[in-house]
């Protein structure tokens, strides 16, 4: 029986559905993890935490989230894991393709411009990651590129990112930066110190950052190559 | 307008010579009620009552005179017991009140200035009647005892000992004659049962007196048992 | 966007050895636009108790008022300074009271314990659930930043001047990596016998 209610649209009981519903499409997982990357004259250090989780839940402990491109290249990815894998088998296919085109393999600088295309071609449904790419460049001085999601690229000396880059950048700013410091002497950081720097920082983030932890996967890469090294972290 | 508003005048009005008669009325049905005691101590700060009963068939032990009102505040009265338990019903609230806001147990001080604020405003509102009954309001805190005495009018004393109810001016007396500044806990449980036994008709029991001590530990209500023990020291 | 970032500050105390600090930044912005550049966030609320309100401006002001109101009437009415832990206390009942209105504030309380002179930090949420942490607490739209800063300078029994410069550079260093916090900083250090206000000229942008 149709009745008219007392509001503008009609109501027919007889007739009810439920009313229609949106469901919407959620193409993104946040799996965590952090990277630092710290460059120095002749070399460059790249951590990234082992931990690949998903909300409260952890995947695996010992997931490296750093992808050696060459031997004087590595990239280092946090975010949506699904992504991260993509992007990186498409870009050790272009690294191959580079190399059997022009018969050389590619530069550091030069794979950080691929990379910021690379993102930039989805610019419309982005790879979710937070990219950091280290390697020497042709003169061999260390070079860290940070990258935002869809691309946009910067060169630095230093670099946090990820799920602990907020609590860590301000700390590198500090102590390799040296920002808001007062007489103190500009020099180069070693490798000790930069190695040094990395375990403290990854230590605190995983203090306080639920998505970093468990151990980081380090890369030393200078001249003679890239040399692996590892650091146990809080499992809890 | 309510019609009951209208009339809930206070009746606790001033005579013509300046008088609360019914305050003064008040302070009269408690001095015909049984005796209380309460002597500081160096050490601790004690309680006691007369809890005598018309009959031998109530049973003694169920319901009190001495009463708890945090883990380091206790009080007895003087007077009409049924008006004593709203005040303690209204003391123990208060004092949780103050430990949910602040998070620490309420001074003595605190909760016999809200005790008697709730007494005083009996005594002004429309409707009602003061209380019938004088506390004895003992607490520690801040490392050392303390002892108060709250009447129906609101005002309220700080004692080093004192006697309330019946024959009270004969207790004070006794308790300025056997007072010290130095006595111990058990000596002034000692002092306080004399006191009570000055005035007290038949015979004295465990069964019938009330003793709470209040020291660094906290306030508790003497077992009848331990009452005992102190009544055999007594001539 | 949330509420409590709609102003942006940054704020922290630590612990040190008979001595603790809380330090604030001075900016007061609607969003990205800045206002002011010298926006009390710290309150004396007392000679070694203190006060600080991160969240929004509005609120500030008014948990401010009330809670000196509080403080206040307590002091009266009891006759003695009020301590650090009941101070706390009451912060954390007041705000509760507004448990499905609240205020927008994540209150931090510094100071030290009257008798004992042992040194307190507090902080906690907008609805008043209480965290005691025995080295640093932070708060604003640059915690995270601090939380960073703090876990990594902040050691134990730091004495006044050290405990000092590790407020201001984990405050400094936070509020720089934050784009609505900053623009100068006050830090405060509480001591049994004296209390040292320094501001902070740091980088405005």
């Amino acid at each position: 029986m149709a009745m008219v209610s007392s509001e503008s649209t009609p109501y027919f009981p007889d007739y009810g559905t439920t009313a229609p519903r949106t469901h919407h499409f959620r193409p993104y997982a946040e799996n965590g993890g952090s990277v630092v990357a710290i460059a120095g004259n002749d070399f460059v250090v790249i951590g990234a935490d082992t931990r690949l989780s998903a909300g409260f839940s952890i995947y695996t402990r010992e997931q490296t989230k750093l992808f050696p491109l060459s031997k004087t290249t590595v990239l280092g990815c946090s975010g949506c894991w699904c992504d991260t894998l993509t992007l990186t088998r498409i870009l050790s296919a272009r690294m191959q393709m580079y190399e059997q085109e022009h018969n050389k393999i590619m530069s550091t600088p030069a794979a950080a411009q691929m990379l910021s295309t690379m993102l930039y071609y989805k610019r419309f449904f982005p790879y979710y990651i937070a990219n950091i790419l280290v390697g020497l460049d042709t003169d061999g001085k260390g070079c860290v590129f940070s990258y935002d999601p869809i691309g946009h690229c910067e060169k630095s000396t230093y670099r946090a990112g990820g799920s602990a880059g907020a609590l860590l950048q301000p700390l590198l700013d500090n102590q390799i930066g040296l920002k808001n410091m007062l007489n103190v002497k500009d020099d180069p950081i070693s490798l000790e110190r930069a190695l040094a720097i990395l375990k403290d920082v990854f230590i605190s983030a995983a203090e306080r950052d639920i998505f970093t932890g468990d151990s980081i996967d380090i890369n030393i890469i200078t001249k003679d190559g890239v040399k692996k090294d590892s650091f146990e972290l809080r499992k809890d | 307008m309510a019609s009951s508003e209208r009339y809930s005048f206070s009746l606790t009005t001033f005579s013509p010579s300046g008088k609360l008669v019914q305050i003064e009325y008040a302070l009269a049905a408690v001095a015909a009620g049984a005796p209380s005691v309460g002597i500081k101590a160096s050490n601790g700060v004690i309680i006691a009552t007369e809890n005598k009963h018309k009959s031998i068939l109530y049973d003694e032990h169920s319901v009190h005179k001495v009463e708890m009102v945090t883990q380091h505040i206790g009080m007895v009265y003087s007077g009409m017991g049924p008006d004593y338990r709203l005040l303690v019903k209204q003391a123990r609230k208060m004092a949780q009140q103050y430990s949910l806001v602040y998070n620490e147990p309420i001074p003595t001080a605190q909760l016999v200035q809200r005790v008697a604020a709730v007494m005083q405003e009996y005594t002004q509102s429309g409707g009602v009647r003061p209380f019938g009954v004088s506390l004895l309001i003992c607490g520690w805190d801040n490392g050392r005892p303390y002892l108060f005495q709250c009447d129906p009018s609101g005002a309220y004393f700080a004692w080093k000992a004192t006697a309330m109810g019946k024959n009270f001016i004969n207790g004070k007396t006794f308790l300025e004659k056997r007072y010290s500044e130095d006595l111990e806990l058990d000596d002034a449980v000692h002092t306080a049962i004399l006191t009570l036994k000055e005035s007290f008709e038949g015979q004295m029991t465990a069964d019938n007196i009330e003793v709470g001590i209040c020291d660094a530990s906290g306030f508790r209500r003497l077992h009848p048992s331990h009452v005992k023990d102190y009544l055999a020291n007594i001539p | 966007m949330s509420i409590l970032t709609y102003n942006g500050s940054a704020m922290v105390a630590m612990k040190g050895d008979h001595c603790v600090s809380i330090a604030t930044d001075k900016r007061l912005g609607i969003q990205a636009h800045t206002v002011s550049i010298d926006f009390p966030k710290v309150f004396e609320m007392g000679p070694h108790l203190y006060l600080g309100l991160p969240g929004l401006a509005t609120d500030i002001q008014t948990v401010f008022e009330k809670l000196r109101f509080r403080k206040n009437l307590f002091e009266l009415k009891e006759n003695r300074q009020i301590s650090p832990q009941m101070f706390s206390a009451m912060v954390s009942n007041m705000l509760y009271e507004k448990r499905f209105g609240p205020f927008f504030v994540e209150p931090i309380v510094a100071g030290l314990e009257p008798k004992t002179s042992e040194p307190y930090i507090c902080n906690m949420d907008l609805i008043g659930c209480r965290n005691e942490p025995e080295d640093f607490v932070t708060g604003g739209s640059a915690s995270s930043q601090l939380f960073g800063m703090c876990e990594s300078l902040w050691e134990p029994n730091l004495g006044p001047d050290d405990l000092f410069e590790t407020t201001s550079q984990a405050l400094i260093n936070a509020f720089d990596r934050d784009a609505i916090s900053g623009w100068g900083a006050t830090v405060y250090i509480i001591e049994k016998d004296k209390v040292t206000v320094r501001e902070l000229k740091t980088r405005m942008d």
